[in-house]
């Protein structure tokens, strides 16, 4: 039973390992001259830093990276803010027109983002937001999924509590600020988790709204880079990729428990 | 609760919602109503729209590309979801049995979910290589044929799929252990009593029971697979020769180079429509069970 045990641990282990064969390469690529590349090596023959040194100086990844940080932090925060309150209201209050208003937040559902881009991409045109960042964030912000998670959480959560701070003589924000939303903060960073990775990795949509090389996002920026030269496509874009990669996988070890959570909170 | 306060409390909860709700129409609802209106339009991004009544939807369904593109694109669908199926739930059996180290297992195979879809496509880009790539190096050792991937018109599509399988099979991995999570142990011991073995405990309890899993699982990844788009538009720019432009691909080509908005409007919406009939069940499926339950 025993061995049976150590076998399976052993393939499970070879099976992953050998999934995550892409991003070693990727990582040992970073450092290997162009000449180790097309050579198909595996060990760079020389570790060096070049490529990451003309990935530095080359490109505008540094703005490209604070754009992305930006446009991804702003988006969350101002999700967890707008879409927290509107949760709240249609969860824990009682008001006419409250059903009304929880199906219509679920509407954002059965309109996919490619559906309305053009429209949207001629709104924020004509309100001068493209190459601006707000442009991205404006249009993240009433996210159905995070209402959606934030108001089945909130509705779990027993009115006994409510009742009991109401009895003390807990007036309604008080209520909302000392007792249900302290008790909702792992949805809530579930959902800041979600939307952070959403917005960081988007494509489609930076690509159309951003057309200023300086305003690109790191995922624009990053194919924009690969399509300019030929020769930076080897060894200095796995360097790139590396270096736009490490803050996500950094952030997901730590976050892991919460993004998983998330996808299947998002689909429950 | 006095008259007084009900007021109060009503009118709070409006507040609490009003900027939610601003936004929503701004950034949705009111796009989605041009996004209607624009399709009886040729509108070009200058100049005055002009009604043309049904001519896109004419024009679209004589369009050569665009039913390629079409066809494309639920041929990528078809080479993605049953793959990712079969994958993401064996996958989600050996991180759920009894090794060790199944936390490492889950983020392996979860990790290349987090990255951007750029860096993904950059370096599969570079392992497709058929001069100094990995594959071919690895098909090369097996004896077989070197294949130029993304430039062969039968290979390229298949080499995208591949990509977006192996990218995005952490999500479906996910739902698959929080689905076998879920399922009672006492099911299997039940089996075991009336001596059933592990290939029949399979069939008969864990993939039936699996079954809202299994319908999640292909709905989302139909929804997904359909707006296939940054993976053809960086690994092929969807050649070689248009064998691997999508609708999206197409619309961006028709919308944002060419400017024909109303065009690529129409043909969004079609998409939208073809997109509505899955968005419908996992809505259902969604509101259906509020509980915490998977299966």
């Amino acid at each position: 039973m025993k061995a049976k045990k150590y076998l399976l641990t052993v393939v499970a282990i070879a099976l992953s390992l050998a999934y995550l064969i892409p991003l070693i390469w990727m990582f040992l690529a970073s450092f290997q001259s162009q000449k180790d590349i097309l050579a198909g090596k595996w060990i760079p023959s020389v570790w060096s830093l070049d490529n990451y040194k003309i990935i530095l100086q080359r490109a505008k990844i540094s703005a490209w990276f604070t754009n992305s940080l930006i446009s991804s932090s702003l988006a969350t925060l101002g999700i967890i803010v707008v879409c927290t309150l509107a949760a709240y209201a249609v969860s824990r209050m009682n008001f006419p027109g409250r059903k009304f208003l929880y199906i219509l937040s679920l509407t954002g559902f059965m309109i996919p983002s490619q559906a309305i881009a053009i429209p949207l991409y001629l709104m924020v045109r004509r309100i001068g937001l493209v190459n601006n960042l707000f442009g991205i964030i404006l249009p993240a912000l009433p996210s159905s999924m995070a209402v959606f998670i934030l108001s089945q959480f909130m509705k779990a959560i027993p009115s006994d509590y409510e009742e009991a701070a109401r009895l003390d003589g807990a007036g309604e924000l008080d209520i909302m600020f000392k007792v249900i939303l302290p008790m909702s903060v792992p949805a809530i960073i579930t959902v800041a988790v979600l939307h952070f990775t959403w917005v960081w990795n988007d494509f489609f949509w930076p690509l159309i709204v951003m057309t200023n090389e300086k305003m690109y996002t790191l995922p624009v920026g990053l194919v924009a880079l690969a399509g300019s030269d030929v020769n930076i496509r080897y060894g200095p874009i796995m360097a790139a990729n590396v270096m736009a990669s490490l803050p996500v996988i950094i952030a997901y070890l730590f976050m892991q428990r919460y993004l998983t959570r998330g996808v299947v909170l998002s689909l429950r | 609760m006095g008259v007084y306060n009900k007021k109060k409390h009503a009118a709070l909860a409006y507040l609490f919602f009003l900027p939610f709700g601003v936004l929503l129409i701004v950034f949705k609802l009111v796009p989605f109503a041009n996004s209607i209106r624009m399709v009886f339009y040729k509108w070009d991004i200058l100049g005055t729209p002009q009604f043309i009544g049904f001519a896109n939807f004419t024009r679209m369904f004589s369009d050569k590309v665009f039913l390629s593109s079409l066809w494309h694109t639920f041929y990528f669908v078809i080479l993605v979801v049953p793959p990712i199926m079969v994958l993401s739930f064996l996958i989600a059996i050996l991180a759920n049995s009894k090794a060790y180290a199944k936390g490492f297992v889950r983020s392996a195979f979860y990790l290349p979910y987090t990255l951007t879809i750029s860096v993904v496509c950059l370096t599969w880009s570079l392992l497709y290589n058929p001069y100094f790539g990995l594959i071919s190096k690895f098909t090369k050792s097996l004896g077989l044929k070197t294949i130029n991937w993304l430039v062969d018109p039968f290979w390229a599509m298949p080499a995208v799929a591949i990509t977006t399988i192996w990218w995005t099979i952490g999500f479906c991995v996910v739902l698959y252990i929080a689905g076998l999570q879920q399922i009672p142990s006492s099911y299997y011991e039940a089996a075991e009593l009336d001596g059933a073995n592990s290939f029949k405990k399979m069939i008969f309890i864990t993939i039936p029971l699996l079954k809202r899993v299994h319908v999640l699982v292909i709905v989302t990844q139909i929804i997904a697979s359909l707006q296939i788009f940054g993976q053809v538009y960086i690994m092929t720019a969807g050649g070689p020769a248009g064998k691997t432009r999508t609708v999206i691909q197409y619309i961006y080509e028709q919308g944002f180079r060419y400017f024909r908005m109303g065009y690529a409007q129409s043909m969004a919406f079609v998409l939208f429509l073809i997109m509505l009939i899955f968005a419908y069940f996992q809505l259902r499926l969604m509101i259906s069970s509020s509980k915490e339950e998977l299966i």
